[in-house]
């Protein structure tokens, strides 16, 4: 099996997720990223990846029980999977080691 | 307290996210956070919500369409019109520089084309507002010895032309008294006024919205003292009282009964507001006094044709039994439409003409910047065909392309088309006829754009076209190289097309720019600068005597000339290029014909008028504050006149006869006698248009022969906002109550008679610039693509040798040679396209060669910029790499 590439986008959904730990639904995502970066991704695209990282199995979703304040509809909770973290950890260590010694190029 | 999300926006995110297995989570979600906003800020709350639903929708877009067609049919994922949508906005958007070209030819090409003819439907092609309007011709009277083709017409004449009856159902006939109309409504105000015979409206076939109109009496005139109001009058003077009929108006002081308020928008002839019944008999006046205009409406089934001939053999019936004034008069008919549009008939229809040839350049750009892309494209299509897709795939991809294209240039075509025909008609100094009926027309702009989109969908499908020719063995194995010398011909073509027909363009452009700067170079008599004129009308009310109105206009202009911002004043009953009464003369010991009198202009002016417009006085001296009522009658003539009086033009001394007592209700003679002194002779003032000479006209001073309506012409000091200022307190200072007409700057008042060359000439210069720059990108176009074709040649040159110049030679030799070409082509259409435009030109035949030479110039050394770059890419070109790319 190839390897799933990890997208930049992908990589942050992933990373506020795991901050999350048990409250991670959609739109505490969105806030988590865009308090964290200071970018306010579209909710669209949020779904959207969520749907893809599920598909290729970095993440599992689990229904909670209808909400009053939902019109009777339930969140959907996410958690990354051990393959997910096996990904995040791979990107990482490749991040680190293409950084090590560049540290002085940005001069900061 | 409900917090419910906005519906619509809720069933656009059920719907397209349908699919997901998580549709109601998301619901959850927006509801969630709707709430929650809702509590604080409920509006605030519905706008997050629709911003998220919009969001959710267009990233659903491609999952929605493709889950269902997987369901269907399982094909992958190139198969989707979503996807072929997105991959279509980024190749093009990869290519921008072609992007941005084919978009803005697009879009140019079919706005443009909407715009004008927008203007051409709303200006000439919508049927009048009247009942049967094809029906209704206007008559004018045409003396072709004295060159006036287009007179205003005698009472009495129209009593004959009317009674033509097996030609004419009905006839009626107006003329334009200056009006002040005082009310208790409010401060008295110049308007807009017609006197009419009581038939206007029933020729028309319009009625009074309120009211039941005139009577109509035999001879179409009456006592009653009866006016009618249009719909425009009504709802800003009298805030639309419906008790407005039968009320009394005060017309230059005298009282008229409200018979009638016309129907909304109408305002006919020109933007009449008031129309006052005629109060005097038609046939008890001059058949010598032309002043006055027609509407008629003709018989069904009588042609023009049968009109024309019936009016050429009465009028030559009354030439010979009237021949003291109606000796080389004739009559000519005028559909009623077409007089309305005037010159903007023939101006819009060959700015119509030219909307479409620039619509043709842009179609030829979009083909050849299409075809260029084709070619590049070559190895890309052979790769795909390689791995396995079909020519139907390949088409529908190239044809989602081009839709694309398509979709985006008719859209810039709508926004251009919009924004021209608002900008124009807001910002325009000139008056264009029906100009407030003006509307986009979407039909057309639709029919542009389905041309233009016909165009870019034949032209984009050529790529899959050529595959199917050329092997696709061979277009893997050599790339970027050669579609052979048909492509590379036709696309020649295609330029030199393109320059012939901007050539024609730019050279209508400049015919009709040096025809403008001619008539603006005419030496109209006068100096138009620093200098304005206000329209001015006594009332009989407050001025009941003649010499009252002489009085007033003495001391309104010496009061002005007192002031040191003005350097003079005058007064003129007559504009420069509006032409004076003409009136039969005499000069005493000269032998006369009393059957055939000699006419000329009558003007009235005073002894501020030729310095304030600078008019030279040639011979003789200018009136005096004394040549008034008491003192000798005195007259100034000008040159023309002094020619015909006197061989050598030295008139001064000598006696003319005038027996004119008054003219109308407004002028009058204060001087007993009827022999006038010659005292001067001022140079040629144009007294009817820049185009002809001046007619032979004289002037009486206004202190002799004294007028109500005159025109105050101020020179000095100031822009004319000032000078109007100090124009209107000079008049309150002696009369607070009398309204001001209208106020123009002097060079505006001959600046006017250009206006409709002048509108058509800016259209047409902009057309040709755009066309202009379409060739330009075309030859660029050209040029680049066979550089790059030729890369290797050129390369191999310059290994052997060959200097970088050359090179640079060879490339704009290429391009100059192509636009030397379409360069004949576009001079040989321009000359006979320059027809279309006759009406407007002046002085300039349409073979003008310093007109031809400028604009091959302009072509050619846009030609030879276009080359420049793609030029000294190739004359930079480095061999080894050149040699390496094989």
């Amino acid at each position: 099996m190839t390897r799933a590439y990890l997208g930049e986008f992908e990589h942050l959904v992933l990373l506020a997720i795991l901050r999350l730990g048990d409250a991670a639904y959609a739109p505490a995502i969105l806030e988590e990223i865009e308090t964290r970066t200071g970018r306010a991704p579209s909710p669209g695209s949020m779904y959207v990846t969520l749907d893809r990282l599920e598909e290729k199995g970095l993440l599992r979703s689990r229904l909670a029980d209808p909400r009053d304040d939902r019109g009777g509809r339930p969140r959907r909770y996410v958690t990354v999977t051990a393959y997910g973290m096996r990904e995040l950890r791979a990107s990482r260590t490749a991040l680190l080691q293409l950084w090590k010694g560049l540290e002085g190029v940005l001069g900061s | 307290m409900d917090h419910e999300p906005p519906p619509l926006a809720e069933w656009l995110v059920q719907t397209m996210v349908a699919r997901s297995a998580f549709a109601d989570s998301i619901l959850g979600d927006l509801r969630e956070e709707y709430v929650r906003a809702a509590d604080s800020d409920p509006r605030m709350a519905r706008r997050l919500y629709w911003r998220r639903a919009l969001s959710i929708g267009w990233h659903s877009i491609p999952r929605r369409f493709l889950r269902r067609r997987q369901a269907r049919t399982g094909d992958p994922i190139m198969t989707t019109f979503g996807a072929d949508l997105r991959f279509a906005l980024r190749t093009l958007r990869r290519a921008p520089s072609f992007t941005i070209a084919a978009i803005i030819a697009l879009g140019l090409g079919t706005g443009s084309a909407a715009a004008v003819f927008s203007l051409l439907r709303g200006v000439v092609l919508r049927p009048l507002p009247y009942a049967s309007p094809a029906q209704l011709v206007t008559l004018w009277e045409v003396n072709h010895t004295k060159s006036l083709e287009h007179e205003a017409i005698s009472p009495v004449n129209f009593g004959d032309y009317r009674a033509l009856t097996n030609v004419f159902a009905d006839a009626a006939a107006w003329w334009r008294p200056q009006i002040n109309l005082a009310d208790d409504a409010g401060e008295p105000v110049r308007v807009n006024a017609v006197e009419t015979s009581e038939n206007l409206f029933s020729v028309l076939g319009v009625r009074p919205m309120l009211g039941v109109g005139f009577p109509i009496h035999p001879k179409l005139w009456g006592t009653e003292h009866q006016a009618i109001i249009s719909h425009r009058l009504w709802q800003t003077r009298f805030d639309g009282d419906r008790a407005i009929v039968g009320k009394v108006l005060h017309l230059n002081g005298a009282n008229y009964t409200v018979v009638g308020v016309m129907p909304p928008g109408f305002s006919f002839p020109g933007e009449t507001d008031v129309w006052q019944q005629l109060q005097w008999p038609l046939d008890q006046h001059s058949r010598s006094a032309h002043f006055m205009e027609t509407v008629a409406r003709v018989k069904p089934g009588v042609s023009l044709g049968t009109v024309q001939r019936e009016l050429t053999a009465l009028t030559a019936r009354l030439a010979s039994e009237h021949a003291n004034t109606n000796k080389d008069w004739t009559a000519r008919v005028i559909p009623l439409d077409h007089e309305v549009a005037g010159l903007f008939r023939p101006g819009l229809f060959a700015l119509l003409g030219a909307s479409g040839l620039l619509l043709l350049i842009a179609c030829i750009n979009v083909a050849n910047l299409l075809l260029a892309r084709a070619v590049a494209r070559r190895r890309e299509v052979a790769v795909r065909a390689a791995i396995g897709a079909s020519r139907s795939r390949l088409l529908k991809l190239f044809l989602t392309e081009s839709c694309v294209l398509a979709v985006i240039g008719g859209a810039l075509g709508l926004g251009v088309s919009v924004g021209a025909v608002r900008a124009l008609l807001a910002w325009t100094p000139i008056q264009i006829p029906r100009a407030a009926d003006v509307g986009v027309d979407f039909t057309v702009l639709l029919f542009a754009t389905a041309i233009a989109a016909g165009t870019a969908i034949a032209f984009g499908l050529v790529p899959a076209v050529l595959l199917s020719r050329a092997e696709l063995q061979d277009a893997l194995k050599d790339g970027a190289r050669g579609t052979g010398i048909r492509g590379r011909r036709l696309r020649s073509g295609l330029v030199i097309a393109e320059v012939s027909l901007a050539v024609m363009l730019l050279s209508g452009a400049g015919l009709l720019v040096r025809s403008v700067e001619k008539l603006l170079d005419v030496d109209a008599g006068l100096d138009p600068t620093s200098s304005i004129t206000v329209d001015l009308l006594l009332p009989n009310s407050g001025y009941p005597t003649w010499p009252r109105v002489a009085q007033f206009y003495a001391s309104l202009t010496q009061s002005l000339r007192e002031n040191p911002g003005i350097t003079n004043a005058g007064v003129t009953n007559f504009l420069p290029l509006e032409p004076g009464w003409r009136l039969p003369y005499a000069v005493v010991g000269q032998p006369a014909d009393p059957t055939a009198m000699p006419q000329a202009q009558m003007h009235i002016a005073d002894e501020g008028y030729f310095s304030a417009l600078h008019i030279r006085l040639i011979r003789g001296r200018d009136f005096t504050a004394h040549d008034d009522a008491q003192s000798t009658p005195v007259v100034i003539v000008n040159e023309a006149l002094a020619k015909l009086i006197a061989p050598d033009g030295n008139a001064v001394g000598k006696q003319q006869v005038m027996d004119a007592v008054g003219i109308g209700p407004l002028s009058r003679r204060l001087v007993g006698s009827d022999h006038y002194e010659i005292i001067g002779v001022v140079k040629d003032l144009k007294n009817t248009s820049l185009r002809s000479a001046a007619e032979p006209a004289f002037f009486f001073t206004s202190r002799q022969f004294a007028a109500r309506n005159m025109h105050l012409v101020v020179r000095g000091r100031g822009d004319a906002a000032r000078l109007t200022e100090l124009a209107r307190d000079a008049v309150r200072a002696i009369d607070p109550a009398l309204p001001l007409g209208a106020v123009k700057p002097m060079d505006r008042v001959l600046a006017e008679s250009v206006d409709p060359p002048r509108f058509v000439m800016l259209l047409l210069s902009a057309f040709a610039v755009l066309a202009l720059t379409l060739a330009a990108v075309g030859i660029y176009g050209i040029l680049t693509f066979m550089v790059t074709n030729r890369q290797r040649e050129i390369g191999i040159r310059l290994a052997l040798g060959a200097e970088p110049s050359a090179m640079l030679r060879m490339i704009v030799g290429e391009g100059v040679g192509l636009t030397l070409i379409g360069c004949v082509f576009g001079i040989a259409g321009g000359v006979v396209a320059a027809r279309a435009l006759s009406s407007f030109l002046f002085n300039v035949r349409p073979s003008d060669p310093a007109t031809l030479a400028g604009v091959s110039a302009v072509v050619i050394g846009t030609a030879i910029a276009a080359c420049v770059i793609p030029g000294r890419r190739a004359a930079g070109e480095d061999p080894t790499r050149a040699l390496r790319s094989e």
